[in-house]
């Protein structure tokens, strides 16, 4: 076999807290279709960063066409052949595709664009990817699939060698998925490789050559496609899961009527979710692959995204049309992102914390008020802070997300939707916050958490719903389930195992 | 086990951290007191060039021209705090000052005539505000469509010429009366801006405009009714505008829909000289007060030296600048301390 166009050999990479890549190994040949699997967390996006230049290793070293080629940065990346087309498009929505194809490296001439000749050469590049609509498109116009289809165009117009795709049919739908792969398979029999990043199987036994699986931060396993299976590789991505020691925090599962009782949620094309049901005082999880649905779920049942729903709290129906009606009927969400959608970062911690609970009559003095209600709630959970007119954004992760959680606490929501409510966090500060959780859920409130860290779930709730392409395919308890039977349905979608 | 959490001691050096907190404090009071002093040292200096400034007479004259912006300036105050902006006050508080002239010489008793005109500003503020919340327009061009088409209504009552020559006394003494040596409607710019100070500071609904502008996405997710706030705050908008519109009328003791041209740049220049950002969260009404006296006192004191007003414009954008710069200035340095 030639030798590879690239390799990168023992990247490692962490970031405060986390070890992203612990040496992870990748060789891909040209003419290739070379696919990168693993669990959320695995180190895929990571790698494929540091690929692109936009993150810079550790350690390890990156070589092109056998000579070692530092990437320092996405111009790096560029120069040495390199395109990555990120899963959220990265084009200007109020350009045209002709614009978005050159944008940076127009044909010009003493810096006036030559407009006709772009277009031409538009044309050209978009032909060449299949694509029937017209340069002058306005890409924000075009359907999902065509901008997709701008976007490969585009990789190609830097003549890219190596062209990275991060779940490019991810959004799409069959008939586009099949033109997709058409063109992947027309690029790599030019001789270009094309490093390709999905969720969906099928589609790799369909497209792929060979496969590299990372787990953990590392490369564990390689296979060439038409030799194995998709058993084999869910099997590398779980790993041995038996040897690792979960604690697991569950409890006894609470009885009784279910509190909250979701016979289903749809929003076309996102989500269709059904029967999901939880009693006061119980921890239920939502786990599932990155895109499966789990925030939208959440902002569905707390009014924040319109759906079609069936929702019973407490026996009697509930209608999430607003947040304020959520939160007027117990509910309470902790955002996935508490900078942008949790918390006033400007304003200060008491502010914060007693947001949700000032809004009832007399409408007066809110912040003594807000004071005396938040302040016992703050000292219970085991905030740090200096003082309470102290800005929000002036704390650590760990207490920014606890005054997210205080927020709901001092108004007395029944219902906790939770979703990643570790992100960002170090190991101290999320078990301190499950802690607080599972305090929360003795006391009877009713909690739905999402995350990705399947370990997390596992350790801290009493069953487990698994989400995958916005339908929940199972339900598992986490001392019955082991954590690998859990992942082979979070990965194949499968509920062959489900407990019912 | 909660309570091990608390009580544990916090590994945190305490004497540096407090005095950590004593530099925060010290820079915010710098921050917050920088108008103040720039203030005084503007007073001081005026009064050393002119013997006539710190005169009652001339005291009491600054009061009554500041007071007509102020008010408006107060209103705009909420609206940008909301991250919001006004443009249609000038032409509000002009339509206003028709409305009443309009009235009291169809013979309306003056409480009604004043009462109706207040209601439309509210009305019209809670109209702009209404459309730009609930279809999701900027206000900003919501409220410039306002400015020209609300202009236009101003001059439509009278078909252009000025109304109300025989305004009755118990009007017009509200606008020029005086209550010993102060003047009354400076007595109602204090007024209005200690009520908009309680409104902030006391109520919910203050507490919610500082939500909103902080961070509009995280209030909705906590059940805060955000488009409700942006409505209100324009109605109070137009509602302080409509005051200003009256009181002018009533000083002039005639109505001309010609009034208060520019008046919203200027509201919108003492807001944000009163350190409020434009992109909301951050101000205060007090801060709002302070930089309207400034402008004014600055004005008069340019008067005094008989500075032309072509001057006056120049030397007024040039200071308006310098102490924007002075703030973010000192705001970076706290910061980074």
């Amino acid at each position: 076999m030639s030798a590879p166009i690239l390799e990168m050999r023992n990247i490692r990479k962490s970031f405060p807290g986390t070890l992203a890549l612990a040496g992870a190994n990748l060789e891909v040949h040209a003419g290739e279709v070379h696919c990168v699997l693993g669990e959320n967390g695995a180190g895929k996006s990571t790698l494929m960063k540091i690929l692109s230049g936009s993150y810079q290793p550790d350690d390890g070293e990156i070589l092109i066409d056998g000579s070692v080629t530092p990437i320092g940065s996405p111009q790096d990346g560029l120069a040495a052949g390199i395109s990555v087309i990120y899963q959220e498009l990265d084009l200007f929505p109020d350009l045209t595709v002709a614009q978005n194809l050159f944008l940076g490296h127009a044909p010009s001439r003493l810096g006036m664009v030559l407009r006709r000749s772009r277009r031409a050469e538009a044309l050209g590049y978009l032909k060449r990817v299949g694509a029937t609509f017209s340069p002058d498109a306005v890409v924000g116009d075009l359907p999902i699939a065509d901008q997709q289809l701008t976007a490969i165009a585009r990789a190609l117009t830097t003549d890219a060698r190596i062209i990275v795709m991060d779940e490019p049919t991810a959004t799409l739908g069959e008939a586009d998925v099949d033109n997709v792969c058409r063109v992947i398979r027309s690029l790599v029999d030019e001789g270009r490789a094309v490093i390709y990043i999905s969720h969906r199987l099928a589609e790799i036994a369909t497209v792929g050559d060979r496969v590299t699986v990372l787990r953990d931060g590392s490369t564990v396993a390689k296979h060439l496609v038409a030799d194995t299976d998709a058993e084999r590789w869910i099997a590398d991505m779980i790993g041995d899961k038996r040897k690792e020691l979960t604690e697991v925090h569950g409890g006894a599962v609470p009885d009784g009527e279910p509190y909250l009782d979701i016979e289903r949620v749809t929003i076309p094309g996102l989500i269709d979710v059904e029967n999901i049901q939880l009693r006061a005082g119980e921890i239920v999880g939502v786990a599932g692959l990155g895109g499966a649905g789990r925030t939208t779920l959440l902002s569905a049942i707390f009014g924040a995204r319109s759906s079609q729903h069936t929702i019973r709290v407490a026996g009697e129906p509930y209608h999430a049309r607003s947040t304020r009606a959520a939160v007027r009927r117990g509910f309470g969400l902790v955002p996935e992102s508490r900078k942008t959608e949790g918390l006033m970062l400007g304003l200060s911690v008491w502010r914060n914390a007693s947001i949700a609970s000032i809004g009832r009559a007399p409408w007066l003095l809110p912040h003594s008020r807000g004071k005396a209600l938040s302040g016992p709630v703050i000292d219970r959970l085991g905030v740090k802070f200096a003082r309470g007119s102290q800005a929000v954004g002036e704390l650590s992760g760990g207490n920014q997300q606890k005054i997210v959680l205080a927020k709901w606490l001092t108004r007395g929501s029944t219902i906790l939707l939770l979703d990643e409510p570790t992100r960002g966090l170090d190991i101290g500060a999320k078990a301190d916050l499950y802690r607080q959780v599972r305090q929360l859920a003795e006391q009877g409130a009713a909690v739905l958490v999402a995350s990705s860290e399947l370990g997390e779930l596992v350790a801290n709730t009493h069953r487990i719903v698994v989400l995958h392409e916005g339908r929940n395919i199972g339900e598992f308890d986490p001392r019955v389930h082991s954590e690998e039977t859990i992942t082979h349905a979070i990965i194949s979608g499968s509920s062959k195992r489900e407990n019912s | 086990m909660t309570n091990t959490i608390t009580t544990d001691p916090t590994p945190v050096d305490e004497a540096a951290d407090r005095k950590a907190l004593w530099r925060s404090r010290g820079s915010s009071w710098l921050v917050k007191g920088n108008l103040i002093i720039v203030f005084a040292v503007v007073v001081v200096v005026a009064s050393f060039l002119s013997p006539d400034f710190l005169t009652v007479r001339n005291i009491a004259n600054l009061l009554q021209q500041s007071s007509l912006t102020g008010i408006i300036a107060v209103g705009m105050t909420l609206v940008i705090l909301t991250s919001g902006i006004d443009l249609s006050v000038g032409s509000t508080a002009a339509l206003s000052g028709m409305v009443v002239a309009i009235a009291l010489d169809g013979q309306v008793p003056v409480v009604l005539s004043v009462l109706l005109a207040l209601i439309v500003g509210a009305v019209i503020g809670l109209f702009l505000g209404g459309v730009s919340a609930s279809l999701r327009l900027p206000a900003f061009i919501v409220t410039l469509a306002g400015l020209t088409s609300i202009r236009g209504l101003a001059y439509i009552t009278t078909d252009g010429r000025p109304v109300g020559q025989n305004l009755p006394a118990e009007f017009t003494i509200i606008g020029g009366g005086y209550l010993g040596v102060i003047p009354i409607t400076g007595l109602i710019f204090i007024a209005v801006s200690l009520i908009t100070v309680a409104i902030l500071k006391f109520t919910t609904f203050g507490e919610y405009i500082y939500a909103v502008g902080s961070n509009e996405e995280a209030a909705r997710l906590s059940g805060v009714p955000v488009r409700l706030v942006q409505v209100a705050v324009f109605g109070f908008s137009g509602l302080t505008a409509a005051i200003a519109g009256v009181l002018l009328t009533s000083r002039l003791t005639i109505a001309q829909p010609t009034s208060f041209q520019g008046a919203e740049l200027d509201a919108i220049a003492a807001v944000v000289l009163g350190g409020a950002s434009l992109f909301g969260g951050r101000g205060s009404v007090g801060g709002t007060f302070i930089a309207v006296l400034l402008l004014s006192v600055l004005k008069n004191l340019f008067n005094l030296m008989g500075i032309g007003s072509f001057f006056q414009m120049v030397a007024t954008g040039v200071i308006l600048v310098l102490a924007l710069v002075l703030n973010k200035f000192i705001d970076s340095r706290a910061r980074r301390a």
